[in-house]
């Protein structure tokens, strides 16, 4: 007769599941053991790493952004003039511009953590994500940073700064232009300038709030210096 | 061959959760390598979904159950038991999983009106590609963009419904055809849309003036879908952007009009909450939070949604009421509480609405006792598990501290029973009865096979209650002597009163028994001589929620006419059910008769809801203002010749079926906000020979339902066997 022991549980790999979008994936066909799920070397080829769908669609989302606030401003400009079908629309236009820069603001500091995941992790592709690709990769293997830039706001009121940064934006050429609201009457905000910030070793973006500057928020662009290129926006959400 | 020395499992209970752990143990892939015994108390596998046969062979249900069609675990078991069962079709009707199921795509909500009428909302929710089962295809349903592209796409089609309904009403020619009852709204070329260019479209749609009307809405929520399609990559703020705008617009567009329509109102409010949770979802960082949709547990689910944006009509629309109401989200069965996590409302939601294939729901074409449980007993006797009923687990023993070695984890040492009955001459128990060619459960335990069997039919024993201890015998299992490794797989509400040694050793389980909450449920169940249309219901089979509390939930449940044997065929079947409020929980054992009360309560609740409410939905099934016609129900045990001598008061109620839940077993799990945190993993180790299964575990959905349970289940199979791999049991790991 055979001595029996208590057996013992192996210790398990973990005990929840992974609820991380960036990590989820996996082989479709992996399910009840047939395909086992297998990660993808990171140095594998991928056809479908981002590289041209990224600066495509980062390329369309700033184009998107100028048009939307160029397009803002030429409506805001125009209101007199009743230039949609609705009434229901030019009632509440600045009421409506007004919320749409404000939910910008208060989502930008996300804006660019989500869309690095949504960049990495591409959900259609087949196979389990490799491990963390820390950016995607374009331009034949150069990192996509987008450039570190520090702020200071000289301002006796609260203010929300929220910028934008187009990924490879690494030189210190750059200028940001006036700054508007929506409503045409308020002033534009001018007084903004990137200078180096010697001890941080990077560039940083000045902004002063003048005394009579009206509360609203003021939006514009960023553009290279040399080029006139857009390279960002930049917003700003003064206090009452 | 089977092992010599097989590795002994006992699983404790026979619900979801642990025939599912021994459906994977047993799995021939193991090659007999575990050797399983069930131990269930009375004479019937299903826990929570165990259902009988009763007079007439009418199927008696603990409640109502749907499985959506999201389940793709449930249903994936399933499938592959009545593959391995290989029934004839000549002699069983139920041979196959499609005999077993149908698809039930109505969903339907009540809301009330300011004259204090219901108003019914029907809607047809089209099913993902393939059936529940399948296996899963390129693009995987269970992705945060998968869902916010599908929410975009309901977007437009409630946005399409709502300009439907707009035109039909300003329209003298128009139709009469109900909007949701449409499958897809195409949406024709428009010969002034300008390019295809998205970002044209996207500028464009961002002047405004354009999406200030529906018809720049609908558009605009087309650019949604394309920025959500999967292969899309935008910038998050241009879509919250975009949303923003949407919502402006939207409620300044739609809000006056559906004011006075309920129907449109309901559209609306839809759209408000959809584009409240693509809000939120952007908004809390959903999308990459490690944490996924558990970072937002802490929120009850409407205060997650006022957050974010969504009106407070809508957040108490029939749409979220009958959100609470699917999972019973009432503490302590309190109808002034009603509290969800957000997490996990939001991930089932999601689910539900944007992974279901085949159907939204699919309605079970017998008892689930029948369909799934009988052939869940039948596959696991072929494959050699043992089954031992009659057994109430009445302790788990841990071994002592002091005899535990140096760094040796605490163990279950021994399992102590109650046998509630003997089986004559030894034998094994058979559980199953014959309804025309079709194994099921009866609603009562044979006694004829039982020791003294005619004796506990005469003292009445009911040997599925917590308060009737009577029992014929004792059993201790011992580790190492008759098992290797403990399942678990009872329900929360039972844990306290079994499992003290697992409670005082440690500080999650004293944390779990404490904050993850339970409630009682309630059902009744009648059989109408009338059929629906004569009742005025003329809409299609459907289960409709969000109606009058309690019993907020019904259900057509007619296509099981012909699966009974009736001397009389009924005309119509329905099922309803809801929270029960506690009383004091948990009674003591020396009350024996609460069950009792508690029992006639619901036959309270049953009899007021004829009266008084039924007329909401069936018009003609009153006599007058507050009066049931209850002649329409089916007694059973009457003859159809014998019509002097009739009942035809409410006291006819006690023909028909209705139960309390009431048994620390039975009681349904909540998901309350803040709690999800105390849930314990099957995975978990601490105690080194159990593990737990059961939709009260994490085991990612975090929510009471079958696929929960089965998930569950199979998450403590992987713990003993290391087998279906995690990554195999589908959208366990997901956000």
């Amino acid at each position: 007769m055979s001595e029996r022991k208590r057996l013992h549980r192996d210790e398990p790999a973990r005990v929840g599941p992974l609820r991380d979008f960036s990590k989820l994936y996996r082989r479709p066909d992996s399910v009840n053991g047939t395909n086992p799920a297998k990660p993808v070397r990171p140095d594998a080829p991928r056809k479908d790493r981002i590289g041209g769908p990224l600066a495509e669609g980062v390329e369309l989302a700033y184009s998107v952004i100028e048009k939307y606030i160029a397009e803002g401003r030429r409506t805001a400009e125009g209101i007199s003039n009743q230039p949609y079908t609705t009434r229901a629309a030019t009632d509440n236009l600045q009421d409506i511009l007004e919320r749409v820069l404000r939910f910008q603001a208060e989502i930008l500091p996300l804006w660019i953590e989500t869309l690095a995941t949504l960049v990495r992790v591409d959900p259609s592709r087949n196979g389990f994500a490799a491990v963390a690709d820390a950016w995607p990769r374009a331009n034949g293997g150069q990192n996509t940073e987008t450039m570190a830039a520090s702020i200071e706001v000289v301002s006796l009121r609260p203010v929300q700064v929220s910028v934008e940064l187009r990924p490879n934006t690494k030189d210190q050429s750059l200028v940001a232009l006036s700054l508007n609201a929506v409503d045409s009457r308020k002033p534009a905000l001018t007084d903004i300038s990137f200078v180096p910030d010697e001890a941080r070793g990077r560039v940083k973006l000045r902004i002063r709030i003048p005394e009579s500057q009206p509360p609203g928020t003021y939006s514009g662009v960023i553009v290279h210096r040399d080029s006139g290129e857009t390279r960002g926006t930049l917003s700003i959400r003064i206090a009452d | 061959m089977p092992e010599r020395n097989p590795i002994r499992v006992a699983v404790i209970g026979g619900g979801c959760a642990s025939i599912s752990t021994a459906f994977e143990l047993s799995s021939p892939v193991h090659k007999g390598k575990y050797q399983v015994t069930v131990y269930q108390l009375g004479w019937r596998l299903g826990g929570k979904g165990a259902s009988g046969r009763g007079p007439a062979d009418r199927i008696e249900e603990h409640g109502l159950h749907l499985w959506m069609g999201s389940y793709e675990n449930a249903f994936r078991l399933i499938r592959e038991c009545y593959a391995e069962l290989k029934r004839d079709r000549r002699k069983c009707r139920v041979a196959d999983w499609r005999d077993a199921f149908s698809p039930a795509p109505f969903i339907g909500l009540a809301e009330r009106t300011r004259d204090g009428s219901y108003w019914n909302f029907l809607s047809y929710f089209p099913p993902g590609d393939g059936l529940p089962g399948d296996p899963l295809g390129e693009n995987d349903p269970f992705t945060v963009t998968s869902y916010l592209a599908r929410t975009a796409s309901i977007l437009r089609t409630l946005l399409l419904a709502v300009q439907a309904g707009r035109s039909r009403r300003t329209s003298p020619r128009a139709g009469r055809e109900h909007p949701n009852l449409r499958r897809t709204h195409q949406r024709e070329p428009d010969n002034n849309e300008a390019s295809s260019d998205p970002s044209q479209r996207f500028a464009r749609l961002l002047g405004l003036g354009w999406i200030a009307t529906t018809a720049g809405l609908i558009e605009a929520v087309e650019m949604l879908e394309i920025v959500f399609a999967p292969r899309s990559i935008y910038p998050v703020n241009g879509i919250v952007e975009l949303l923003e705008v949407i919502a402006a617009s939207a409620r300044r567009q739609l809000e006056a009009i559906v004011e006075n329509d309920p129907e449109l109102l309901v559209l609306w409010q839809g759209i408000d909450l959809a584009m409240a949770s693509m809000r939120g979802i952007l908004r809390f960082g959903l999308v990459s939070d490690p944490r996924g949709f558990d970072a937002i547990n802490d929120y009850d689910f409407r205060e997650w949604l006022r957050i974010n944006g969504a009106s407070e009509r809508s957040i108490q629309s029939p749409l979220i009421r009958g959100a609470y109401d699917l999972v019973f989200a009432y503490e302590d069965g309190d109808y002034q509480r009603p509290r969800h996590g957000a997490g996990v409302a939001l991930r089932g939601a999601l689910r539900m609405l944007f992974s279901s294939r085949g159907a939204i729901f699919w309605k079970m074409n017998a008892g689930m006792g029948d369909t799934v449980f009988a052939p869940m007993y039948e596959v696991l006797k072929k494959r050699g598990v043992a089954f031992r009923f009659f057994h109430r687990l009445e302790r788990v023993t841990l071994a002592a501290p002091d005899e535990l070695a140096e760094g040796e984890r605490a163990y279950v040492k021994a399992l102590e029973f109650d046998v509630q009955a003997k089986v004559k001459n030894g034998k094994a128990y058979e559980p199953l009865i014959d309804v025309g060619g079709l194994p099921c459960w009866p609603s009562k335990p044979d006694c004829s096979q039982l020791i003294d069997g005619s004796r506990f039919e005469r003292e009445e024993w009911d040997f599925e209650s917590h308060w009737d201890k009577r029992k014929a015998d004792t059993k201790t299992l011992r580790v190492v002597d008759d098992f290797d490794f403990v399942v678990l797989g009872v329900g929360l509400g039972a844990i306290p009163h079994m499992c003290q040694d697992l409670i005082q050793r440690d500080q999650r389980w004293r944390d779990m028994v404490a904050h993850l909450k339970t409630v009682n449920t309630q059902a009744f169940q009648i059989w109408l001589s009338a059929d629906m249309e004569q009742l005025g219901w003329s809409d299609p089979p459907l289960a409709l929620s969000a109606f009058v509390q309690p019993f907020e939930t019904w259900a057509d449940m007619s296509h099981l006419i012909g699966e009974e044997r009736w001397k009389v065929r009924p005309g119509a079947i329905a099922y309803f059910c809801s929270a029960l409020k506690d009383q004091v929980s948990p009674r003591e054992l020396s009350d024996t008769n609460y069950p009792k009360r508690r029992r006639m309560e619901v036959r309270e609740n049953g009899i007021r809801y004829l009266n008084n409410d039924i007329v909401q939905l069936w018009p003609n099934a009153v006599r007058r203002r507050g009066e049931f016609k209850w002649d329409l129900l089916i007694d059973p045990t009457e003859k159809a010749s014998n019509r002097k001598g009739r009942r035809n008061n409410e006291a006819r109620f006690d023909s028909q079926y209705w139960r309390a839940n009431v048994n620390p077993t039975e009681r349904y799990v909540l998901s309350l906000p803040g709690t999800q945190k105390y849930r314990i993993s099957p995975l978990d180790n601490t105690y080194d020979n159990l593990t737990i299964a059961g939709d009260w575990t994490t085991c990612g959905l975090d929510a009471g339902c079958v696929e929960a349970a089965v998930i569950s289940g199979r998450l403590a199979a992987h713990a003993i066997s290391s087998s279906p791999a995690l990554e195999d049991i589908v959208a366990y790991d997901h956000p």
